[in-house]
């Protein structure tokens, strides 16, 4: 009898935990279906009493907010201005009379609006972009090209280049593939001192309100948020540029990607091609050395300076003979012929050690942004056997190596 | 001494020990700044306060200690 309570309270227990899983399996499905329901936002056309416009920016002296509306007048959507503030503590004058000639908060006609427009905004709002794609924004290494050649920022780009060096970072480093690792690494970008917001609340004949809000630094601004749901929708930027007015220092310029192309270049410049300048620079000062290391050699860097004991030369080379892993770091008087005889008989003397591997060797094939480096310094300085110079090493290791 | 080697192990741009290689490929660790260095027990290795902790532990090609200063 006592037995069979027990039994019958265990399986009574494993029916309750059966039924609570379930309960909460299908309250976590609720909740999702609720998620992606509210990330669905279906507004129809008409149900629409009218659209806020808020573009405000502010930074240390300066605070603009704009406040535009679009409602629908005798069947037509006109957009009127209901707010313009300009605060700015270190205006020229002539500035200061602009801002102050320009604040308001009369409502102002701006423009109509075609209805397509607003259709097409509603689609797109309609469905969620969860993730981020460079390629929407469709930048190529022409687009970048085209913006270094023709902009106010092409001086500045070009500062202290020759026109070859030029030549290298636009055929050499503009690749999709840097492009992408720009753009990607850019929307992780902020700053500080500068503070944009934007926002469109469409409020229903009902008064329920869609709010659609980003405050992002880089250029387009994405994602936005859509009641609260995170969306990398560029619809949304090209629905507002075409609502909103013309006015000074909107933020208008950003929601066109603003000054990414030029963010893209210095990344390339300074990520990709700086290597490609110094591989210029060696191919002036002297290609057959360059050309015979580079067909031993993958050159990860290299440079040349001139000091009081003669050029020197630093850099980071990979043999070609050994893992990928190893590199060689050099730091040496610069003779082109001794370099490189000494550089590939201190590569050969490495190969042994890779041909039986070690524990060590073997414990960092796991980890790929690893470099195990081989200092080419011990034969002239031991300076960093310094803590060890006082003990007699040769007598202290006898027991366990034999030097050859 | 010619024949010693010494290199280091950089992971993510960090440096995280030094070594000697010796010319039977034993292996003698000089220099390390964190705990797990290549995979050895945390027992094997001198505990200090310092970040840059300076040693000299010798091991064998299969990571087995031989020596240790």
């Amino acid at each position: 009898m006592y037995y069979r309570l027990i039994k019958y309270n265990f399986e009574q227990r494993i029916d309750e935990a059966g039924i609570m899983l379930r309960l909460v399996f299908v309250l976590t499905l609720l909740l999702l279906i609720g998620q992606i329901s509210m990330a669905q936002i279906k507004v129809n056309i008409s149900d629409i009493k009218k659209k806020d416009f808020v573009d405000a920016e502010s930074a240390l002296g300066f605070g603009r907010e704009t406040k535009f509306e679009l409602a629908p007048v005798n069947n037509q959507w006109l957009c009127n201005q209901t707010k313009q503030r300009y605060n700015a503590a270190y205006a020229s004058p002539g500035e200061k009379a602009y801002y102050e000639r320009e604040n308001s908060v009369q409502q102002k006609f701006v423009k109509k609006i075609d209805e397509q427009t607003i259709v097409d905004f509603l689609k797109s709002i309609a469905v969620v972009e969860p993730k981020f794609s460079s390629a929407a924004l469709n930048i190529t290494p022409q687009t970048i090209s085209h913006y270094a050649d023709t902009s106010k920022f092409a001086d500045k780009a070009k500062n202290n280049l020759s026109a070859k060096q030029i030549q290298i970072v636009l055929t050499e480093e503009l690749k999709p593939e840097h492009i992408k690792e720009a753009i990607d690494s850019l929307q992780h970008d902020w700053w500080t001192d500068d503070y944009p917001y934007y926002s469109i609340h469409i409020i229903l004949k009902n008064n329920d309100t869609v709010k659609i809000e980003t405050n992002r630094q880089p250029g387009y601004m994405l994602p936005w948020r859509i009641n609260k749901i995170e969306s990398y929708d560029l619809n949304i930027n090209k629905f507002f540029v075409a609502v909103m007015g013309s006015y000074k220092q909107s933020n208008k310029n950003r929601l066109e990607g603003g000054y990414l192309l030029s963010q893209i270049w210095d990344y390339c410049y300074r990520t990709f091609a700086d290597n490609a300048i110094i591989r210029d620079n060696w191919q002036k000062l002297d290609p057959v050395f360059y050309n015979k290391l580079k067909a031993n050699f993958k050159i990860k860097d290299l440079r040349d300076y001139t000091t009081d004991n003669g050029r020197q030369v630093e850099g980071i080379l990979q043999p070609n003979v050994l893992p990928e892993k190893a590199v060689i770091k050099v730091w040496e008087n610069f003779d082109s012929t001794r370099f490189l005889k000494k550089l590939i008989l201190f590569t050969d003397s490495l190969k042994r050690y890779f041909k039986q591997s070690n524990f060590v060797f073997d414990y960092y094939k796991q980890f790929p942004a690893t470099q195990i480096i081989f200092g080419w310094y011990q034969e002239r300085s031991m300076k960093w056997f310094t803590p060890y110079a006082k003990l007699n090493l040769t007598n202290l290791l006898k027991p366990i190596l034999v030097f050859p | 001494m010619k024949n010693i080697t010494r290199f280091s192990v950089e992971r993510l741009n960090h440096e995280e020990s030094q070594w000697i290689l010796l010319p039977d490929g034993k292996l003698v660790l000089i220099v390390y700044f964190k705990k797990d260095v290549a995979g050895l027990k945390n027992s094997l290795l001198p505990a200090t306060n310092t970040m840059r902790k300076e040693c000299f532990v010798v091991f064998d090609r299969n990571g087995n200690l031989l020596y240790q200063l």
